[in-house]
């Protein structure tokens, strides 16, 4: 079954679409609450994360780089991009 | 520690993931990645994230082989990954290699999104102190990431890395060593019973502990909740917050009662300097490819075999110890050197499936060479071991031994007679060379100038 179905789906019939997800690898257990939990909390932690991101590129706009920043360890992309 | 499959050994702790299975065969370590794994496999190879990780030093790097598999009716390649010169486990990890293993994982699952894929396990067992560096030794851990689905490890990362960490820093710092009870992390719904309210301030603890607790009770049984989708932003939001919530998390052996105690000892410049150069000859003579070092302290004679380029394991029951000298090899870039929490009187023990899953500390030796410094008085006076059976728990540890005596007459040992009575009779310099003379073949012994105690080169009989 589609994991795309699970926006569709209710409480109960989540519960049964976990339990089949991974047919093949699914070694380890999800387990339901904390499965769930990332879904109510997707969007909060997704608009966190876009403010953050964007007071960053307010900040650095006025200021290009500040000894803190230089300080902090580099970020995945900002990494990725060193490595291009 | 190990299953025999068709001549070869199987890793007693790989057994739960169907994707592949580690084995040793003629001493070389080998992974099997099984044909269910093929395309997750091909992906981690093809997307350039094995690379990235690699370069990164987040993945242990492997080379295929053509190495017969074990089990060819599920295999479809043969790997060799790196040698690791030692294999820890996260209830020896002091705070800030906790954090560290942490933080590397959160890294490699950020990367891992980047091209398409996603940590399926967040073990902490999964990750391994290589070279100075944390870097993941399952590389088997990643599969291709389905939009929309959730992080299948979350619960895990939670247990193994947040909770520990949290109740660490928030609570008590041994509290760590609740990972030796829990081989799957530390129980949400215990942690936050241990926490204090302090922590339901601080939004990554609030969500992904406390509620996160409060969520799995009530969906355990009750599935009521409104589905919905896990975009991938939502991913990306869930991964920086707990990014957010470990770098938040700090602890220092400042804020303890030990506080400078480590850097008290009882020698002169002149006893110091003799004890160094003493301990640096032996190591020269006996040449060891590794060294264990109990009672290591902040590692200060550790330096002197890591120095040498010698592997080396810092060994000591004080998690404030081993913080200290964990920052001193992060600072200094010691790549030989590794500190780990060990209490000698209780050391780890082999835990999990039919006790094999992770092993002892003894199985995973022996070292070519123990250091014992200013550490017998502790065993056999502090924790009542007869020095026999000190001699033979060595014995079995490594070896050479480069033991240092402390006779009654040292105010260190005065200290710890002063509070009990003195029901140890054979402990002097000949009732100890008698213990030890049972194990072990005296090669050499020098008196430490201006102190009454003694360094020892012993060779296991």
């Amino acid at each position: 079954m589609s994991i795309f179905a699970l926006s569709h789906a209710s409480g109960r019939e989540m519960l049964v679409l976990i339990g089949t997800l991974h047919t093949d690898l699914a070694y380890l257990d999800p387990g339901s609450g904390s499965f769930i939990l990332q879904i109510l909390l997707a969007v909060l932690l997704a608009s966190l994360l876009f403010m953050k991101n964007f007071w960053r590129k307010v900040f650095s706009f006025f200021k290009k780089s500040s000894p803190q920043d230089q300080s902090e360890t580099p970020d995945v992309e900002e990494e990725d991009q060193e490595g291009k | 520690m190990s299953s025999q499959v068709h001549n070869r050994q199987v890793i007693a702790g790989s057994f739960r993931d169907p994707s592949g299975f580690l084995f040793r065969e003629q001493g070389v370590l080998y992974r099997q990645v099984n044909r269910i794994y093929q395309d997750h496999y091909d992906q981690l190879m093809s997307s350039g994230l094995y690379d990235a990780l690699v370069k990164r030093k987040l993945l242990i790097p492997h080379q295929e082989v053509d190495q017969t598999a074990p089990r060819p009716d599920l295999a479809y390649r043969v790997i060799r990954p790196e040698p690791l010169d030692y294999l820890s486990y996260p209830y020896e990890w002091c705070f800030s290699q906790l954090k560290d293993a942490a933080l590397a994982t959160l890294k490699i699952q950020k990367l891992s999104l980047e091209r398409g894929m996603t940590l399926k396990d967040s073990s902490a067992y999964n990750v391994q102190f290589h070279r100075g560096h944390p870097l993941l030794i399952d590389s088997l851990s990643f599969e291709a990431y389905q939009p929309d689905q959730p992080w299948v490890a979350y619960r895990q990362f939670c247990q193994h890395f947040l909770a520990p960490l949290s109740l660490m820093a928030y609570s008590d710092v041994r509290l760590g060593q609740l990972l030796r009870v829990y081989i799957d992390g530390i129980p949400l719904d215990l942690a936050v019973r241990l926490l204090p309210f302090a922590t339901r301030l601080k939004l990554p603890l609030l969500l992904h502990l406390h509620l996160h607790a409060r969520s799995q009770r009530r969906y355990a049984d009750k599935p009521t909740a409104q589905a919905g989708k896990m975009t991938k932003a939502g991913m990306l939001g869930l991964i920086d917050n707990l990014e957010s919530g470990i770098k938040g998390l700090r602890w220092s052996p400042k804020d303890t009662e030990w506080g400078d105690y480590y850097e008290f000892h009882n020698y002169s410049p002149t006893g110091l300097d003799f004890k160094e150069r003493t301990i640096a000859a032996y190591l020269e003579r006996i040449q060891p490819s590794k060294v264990w070092d109990f009672g290591a302290n902040t590692g200060k004679f550790s330096r002197i075999a890591c120095k040498m380029s010698i592997p080396t394991i810092a060994y000591d029951v004080d998690p404030a110890a081993v913080e200290k000298n964990y920052q001193q090899c992060a600072s200094e870039h010691e790549r030989n050197l590794l500190p780990l929490i060990a209490d000698l009187t209780n050391p780890s023990p082999g835990i999990g499936w039919q006790n094999h899953e992770r092993m002892s500390l003894l199985e995973r030796g022996p070292a070519d060479a123990v250091l014992a410094l200013a550490l017998i008085h502790h065993l056999a006076i502090s924790n009542n071991v007869p020095l026999g059976r000190v001699a033979e728990f060595f014995q079995q540890a490594g070896h050479w031994l480069v033991i240092e005596f402390v006779p009654k007459t040292d105010s260190q040992v005065q200290r710890l007679l002063s509070t009990r009575e003195d029901i140890f009779a054979d402990y002097h310099p000949q009732g100890f060379e008698k213990a030890f003379s049972d194990y072990f073949v005296i090669h050499d012994h020098q008196e430490i100038p201006e102190s009454e105690r003694c360094l020892y080169l012993m060779e296991t009989k």
